[in-house]
């Protein structure tokens, strides 16, 4: 049998077709149910003109109906590009463009955010669910689409095929487009269900919106185990008490999510009247979780194993650590632990040679979790992939990380920072090049610096500061507000400081070490 | 700052210029029941700054286990609770 998502979700549909695929709230369906709905799916997007290889959009909130919608893409033969609603319309638009997406899907997203949308969405021919104002483009019901627009028969979906497309900040000022097939998707998720030790009886927490790399744990992981995958809505996901008595109500047993979302449980979501005895695993992942809030919520959830896991969405994952059962971690920080069985991991100096035992280097990682290629980029850019021998002596691909790791004595992986400036916010991969380039567009502008500041609260923001063109009246509000019109929410700066001059280091480069030292982040 | 504790109206406008110009920076209009959440308007750091500016503005704390949808799910909702809370 040939291997792909849908052959995947077909087979779990075989064998146990009554079983829970997928809930939210008081929604749910079966394998059975999911299979037959998304083969009307396909059926109506192949009779809509999508062909093999195209790129549907998924730009709406993660309900039963996006999951429906994502799996008759890929049964179409075609790949998802999930689009998160919060991005800036500018940004949509960008995507839309980037990957040549003619049809989409855009459930519940309002008309007149729809509108600023298809005002630079060049090649959107069709969308499915939405009724914005404007003219140019086919608007078909989610019913009808539902329902099935044709009987056509569909083709077999292959490994090597283009599975989905997730968009992170890049440093250019435009977004990157991760490109993985249904291999590279699937040998990541038998691999994780393994690792985890998925069961039918599995009730997995859908966390990650879908243009986050961990949501293909939920999407595809537990399909793999026969288990279900319990959607947390947004909302929910944002209000750490609803988000609580979600994981309550839905009986989950494994939790994956990064420690912004698990910080903001323990310290508001009200656990003491809950109960999520039946929660057996929490993974994080994403950023490094602060120790004495990881002790404090492992106090709280005793029954529970935790695991900090590891890996750029280019490679999925490829390190996992488990925390030692039932005592509290005593060192500073928690090692990303130990390699996938499956990845070949080398950490190497600049010149690509491996490093002695305990010093710093990059990371590369060889493994078949690992994207196809950057969309639009060269495929074997020597930036980004280098070419090399493996353990066996095979010629093969290793993704550079960016990523400064060391091993230790006891070979414990520990990872100690970037060797860019792409950063983690609340979970989310942001690149500090990217706020610069796209404020220092603005005409006003003369320079600008973008940073983290050196003390933090619980939330973590980005801050920023700029030098105005002479005789300028530009404010923060005003650069705030221009630059949520072109970056995602989390990149946009709380504070932007308006300065006369830059701190220098010697070299005369903006000395952006001392601002952040300077800047105290208050969003409390 | 002086402020007319009878009338909802004044506290939702209030509510809703916090919303538009703080959190959205301008970008898209809120209307009272324009839900908040689901549609992505706010995120997660934009309800713990929203909940900041309650409690300074309307001079009430809000306990965590009540930052809940039944409470935050749109402007009038919030009102709604706000009275509720004696505000």
């Amino acid at each position: 049998m040939t291997r792909s998502i849908p052959s995947l979700i077909q087979a779990a549909a075989d064998r146990q077709g009554d079983r829970l695929a997928i809930s939210r709230l008081d929604a749910a369906l079966t394998y059975t149910e999911l299979a037959a709905a998304s083969t009307r799916v396909a059926q109506s997007l192949m009779a809509l003109g999508v062909g093999r290889g195209d790129r549907v959009g998924l730009y709406q909130p993660q309900t039963l109906d996006t999951l429906v919608a994502l799996h008759g893409i890929l049964l179409a033969g075609a790949a998802y590009v999930p689009i998160d609603p919060q991005q800036p319309p500018a940004r949509v638009a960008a995507i839309v463009k980037r990957c040549d997406v003619r049809v989409m899907f855009s459930n519940g997203i309002a008309p007149p955010l729809m509108g600023k949308v298809l005002k630079h969405a060049g090649p959107l021919e069709t969308l499915i669910g939405s009724t914005p104002e404007g003219e140019g483009f086919e608007v078909v019901s989610w019913s009808s689409v539902l329902a099935g627009l044709s009987d056509r028969r569909l083709a077999r979906v292959h490994g090597a095929e283009l599975a989905y497309v997730i968009f992170t900040s890049g440093s250019t000022g435009l977004p990157k487009g991760i490109v993985h097939t249904h291999d590279s998707a699937l040998n990541y998720a038998q691999a994780a269900a393994e690792l985890y030790d998925l069961r039918p009886e599995d009730r997995v927490a859908g966390i990650a919106p879908l243009h986050f790399d961990q949501s293909t744990f939920h999407l595809f992981s537990v399909p793999v185990a026969g288990a279900a995958a319990c959607l947390v809505p947004e909302a929910h996901v944002r209000l750490p008490a609803s988000l609580a008595s979600c994981l309550e109500s839905d009986r989950v047993s494994v939790i994956y999510t990064v420690p912004y979302l698990l910080i903001q449980l323990l310290l508001r979501g009200g656990l003491d009247q809950v109960n999520l005895e039946r929660v057996r695993w929490v993974l994080f992942g994403g950023e490094p979780f602060p120790v004495a809030l990881l002790n404090e919520l492992m106090e709280r959830l005793p029954h529970a194993r935790f695991s900090n896991v590891y890996g750029p969405a280019e490679v999925n994952q490829c390190t996992y650590f488990h925390l030692p059962r039932s005592c509290r971690w005593d060192e500073a920080t928690v090692p990303v632990g130990q390699g996938w069985p499956e990845a070949e991991l080398r950490i190497v100096n600049e010149k690509g040679d491996p490093v002695m035992a305990g010093e710093p280097g990059e990371l590369w990682v060889s493994s078949d979790t690992m994207m196809q290629r950057y969309w639009g980029g060269a495929e074997d850019a020597p930036s980004v992939f280098a070419v090399s021998q493996d353990s066996a002596g095979k010629t093969v691909r290793f993704y550079r990380t960016g990523d400064l790791f060391a091993e230790d004595t006891t070979g414990r992986l520990w990872f100690l920072g970037r060797m860019d400036r792409q950063v983690k916010v609340r979970g989310q991969r942001l690149d500090l090049d990217e706020v610069e380039v796209i404020l220092q567009q603005h005409p006003q502008v003369t320079e600008a610096a973008a940073f983290l500041p050196e003390v933090q609260d619980s939330v973590g923001s980005v801050a920023a500061a700029v030098i105005p063109v002479p005789g300028s009246t530009l404010d923060c509000r005003v650069l705030r507000r221009y630059l949520a019109q072109h970056l995602s929410p989390a990149a946009v700066p709380q504070s932007i400081d308006i300065r006369d001059v830059f701190p220098r280091t010697g070299s005369g480069k903006i000395d952006r070490r001392a601002l952040a030292g300077a800047a105290t982040n208050a969003t409390e | 700052m002086q402020r007319n504790e009878d009338t909802g109206l004044d506290r939702i406008d209030d509510l809703r210029e916090f919303v538009v110009e703080e959190l959205l920076l301008g970008t898209l209009d809120v209307a009272p029941d324009d839900d908040l959440l689901t549609s992505g308007l706010v995120d997660s750091l934009g309800i713990i700054r929203l909940i900041g500016y309650i409690e300074e503005a309307f001079q009430v704390s809000i306990p965590p286990e009540d930052v809940v949808l039944e409470n935050f799910l749109n402007l009038n909702v919030i009102d709604q609770y706000l009275s509720r809370r004696g505000g």
